[in-house]
């Protein structure tokens, strides 16, 4: 997945804590094409959301480079980094943190469209309100503080901030381990829609390999700062090599076989007696 | 196992006065635990689950308006918070002091609830710290919870609500801010330690999987209702309520990796008034007809399983 198709790539990336003795982050390349989705995973600790925070350049590296688009990351100044910094974008496990919350929803979603000088004042309104239809939710949710959502629709809003500035790739954090099973399955939908619709490409941080089955079509096992074992998802997680993803797959809580498994949803027909 | 049950809820209803209207938390809950029983209640946000759990612990707070009935039949007395009943909470990191040393908080229960001397407890806290799984427990017995990691902490809160060898063990999503590996090895622990103590466990999560794996019955609740109850294997297999149905058939697709399954939920849980007269899940069941809009479905069963749910009457 190297060369001129190669959205983003990362080579030799290494990042050392101060008074620490491994590096959190060691010697680390892979690269992510246009429009392909792909998950990080690994145990607290193996260094992934360092990584992820690396290749954001929320953090300087030690050693390493990356390129995005075609053009060296690290070196990126001023005008240039901000246009860069408009097509990689961010969405955290707790969107509350993600959202001000002193701010109506409206304003929060208009500020990416006004810093990136995507949408004229006039125009933000509508804008703002086709935000909020892409991602599933009302446009009147624009006139709405944070803490009058639900766990859900701040997920969604905070997608649809993510999303204002055309990115061509995010980087998900754990984005749907906070929500409800119910939500979390409308969250994935929702994503995986974003994914086919804008050829959105991702990076998708996760411990939980339910999701990363879902989201991604490529996996990259991390465990004490490397990455230890790489390739297609479906083929990774049934054939698992290294030991890193062998444990994540035993510690997996999964429900008990059902020969019922590819039967689609249907109305429960029963009767209490059988009970 | 004796019949008599340790816990039985019988049309157990809470609500919390409120503006405009109070909060109807729980609506008339059956359900019965017998003693070494393992019960998961599963829900999600603002299903009630919390809220039983704390009716259970004694730890409702006082403008809770409680009707209907929360006994101890096997116990034949009110239960003592600490002593009979031991706690578990979501987050080790608010639930620990963190200016106390680990083995102070263990021994604490010992002396408090077991009449124990402060330098019995402590010895009692190494036992109970190397119970649980946390190496060199006679040097880490005095250490404060942060020198800990989030998964030994949650280690540490189960040896505090097991010091007094409580005959049921409440566990408030106990799993949910861990790493996969650190839960199952958590899960484990809670099972291990309830066999071998022969307490009961009810264990409140939103996760179906965490239910799989460490549950006798599993009681579904949605919006403050009981909509299903039964043994974990049967309603893993063979959910009779569309929401449990909902809920097996996302975890099934997680595991498979297949998109097209998830979308089995509507996603507006609707306005309250909506269903304030019918089935709590019509505004977002697949299957709702008009009668679920208009009459609220009865408890079919008793408190060990059963169903609310029209299309699951004969």
């Amino acid at each position: 997945m190297t060369g001129a198709s190669s959205l983003l790539e990362v080579a030799d990336l290494t990042k050392r804590w101060p008074g620490a003795g491994a590096p959190a982050v060691d010697a680390v390349s892979f690269a992510i094409g246009a429009g392909e989705r792909v998950a990080l995973v690994g145990a607290s600790g193996s260094g992934k959301t360092t990584l992820a925070r690396l290749v954001l350049r929320l953090l300087e590296p030690d050693r390493g480079t990356i390129r995005f688009s075609g053009r060296d990351f690290l070196a990126l100044r001023g005008e240039a980094l901000r246009r860069t910094r408009a097509e990689l974008q961010l969405v955290f496990q707790d969107p509350l943190a993600a959202l001000d919350p002193r701010r109506r929803i409206g304003a929060q979603l208009a500020d990416p469209l006004r810093a990136h000088g995507l949408v004229p004042r006039a125009e933000r309104p509508a804008a703002v309100g086709a935000l909020l239809a892409r991602v599933g939710l009302d446009p009147a949710l624009a006139g709405r503080f944070p803490h009058e959502l639900s766990g859900g629709q701040r997920q969604r809003v905070a997608i649809a901030r993510a999303l204002a500035s055309r990115p061509r790739l995010l980087v998900l954090d754990e984005p749907v381990a906070q929500l409800d099973v119910s939500v979390k399955a409308q969250i994935l939908a929702l994503l995986d829609r974003l994914h086919r619709e804008e050829k959105l490409a991702w990076l998708w941080i996760t411990h939980d390999l339910g999701s990363a089955r879902i989201a991604s079509e490529r996996i990259l096992v991390m465990d004490a700062g490397r990455i230890v074992e790489e390739g297609p998802t479906a083929e990774v997680l049934a054939r698992p090599r290294a030991a890193a993803t062998r444990a994540l797959l035993a510690a997996e809580l999964r429900l008990p076989p059902s020969d019922r498994v590819d039967q689609p949803l249907t109305a429960p027909s029963v009767s209490p007696r059988t009970m | 196992m004796s019949l008599v049950p340790l816990l039985e809820l019988s049309g157990l209803s809470v609500r919390f006065p409120a503006e405009p209207r109070p909060v109807r938390a729980l609506d008339g809950v059956e359900l019965e635990l017998l003693p070494s029983e393992r019960l998961v209640l599963v829900g999600e946000s603002g299903s009630g689950k919390s809220t039983l759990l704390w009716k259970i612990a004694g730890l409702l707070p006082e403008e809770a308006e409680v009707t209907g009935s929360c006994r101890f039949p096997a116990l034949g007395r009110a239960p003592v918070p600490g002593r009979d009943v031991g706690l578990v909470l979501q987050d080790p990191f608010t639930s620990l002091n963190p200016v106390l040393s680990v083995g102070e908080q263990i021994g604490e229960v010992l002396v408090t609830h077991r009449s124990a001397s402060w330098s019995a407890a402590r010895q009692a806290a190494v036992v109970l710290l190397r119970r649980v799984g946390i190496p060199e427990p006679e040097r880490r017995v005095d250490d404060p919870p942060h020198r800990f990691s989030g998964g030994q902490r949650q280690r540490i809160a189960i040896a505090i609500a097991i010091a007094a060898g409580p005959r049921l063990l409440l566990a408030d999503e106990p799993t949910s801010g861990l790493d996969t590996v650190v839960q199952a090895q958590i899960l484990d622990l809670l099972d291990g330690l309830v066999r071998e103590q022969g307490a009961a466990l009810l264990l409140v999560t939103h996760d179906l999987a965490v239910a799989s794996r460490i549950a006798d019955r599993i009681a579904v609740l949605y919006a403050g209702t009981l909509v299903e109850c039964g043994p974990a294997v049967r309603i893993l297999s063979d959910p009779r309520h569309p929401y449990s149905s909902a809920l097996v058939a996302i975890a099934r697709a997680l595991e498979a990796g297949r998109i097209d399954a998830l979308a089995t939920v509507r996603a507006s849980p609707g306005e309250p008034e909506a269903a304030a007269r019918g089935c709590p899940f019509a505004p977002r069941c697949a299957f709702a007809f008009a009668r679920c809009r208009v009459e609220r479905p009865a408890w079919s069963g008793d408190r060990r399983a059963g169903v609310a749910c029209h299309l699951a009457v004969p």
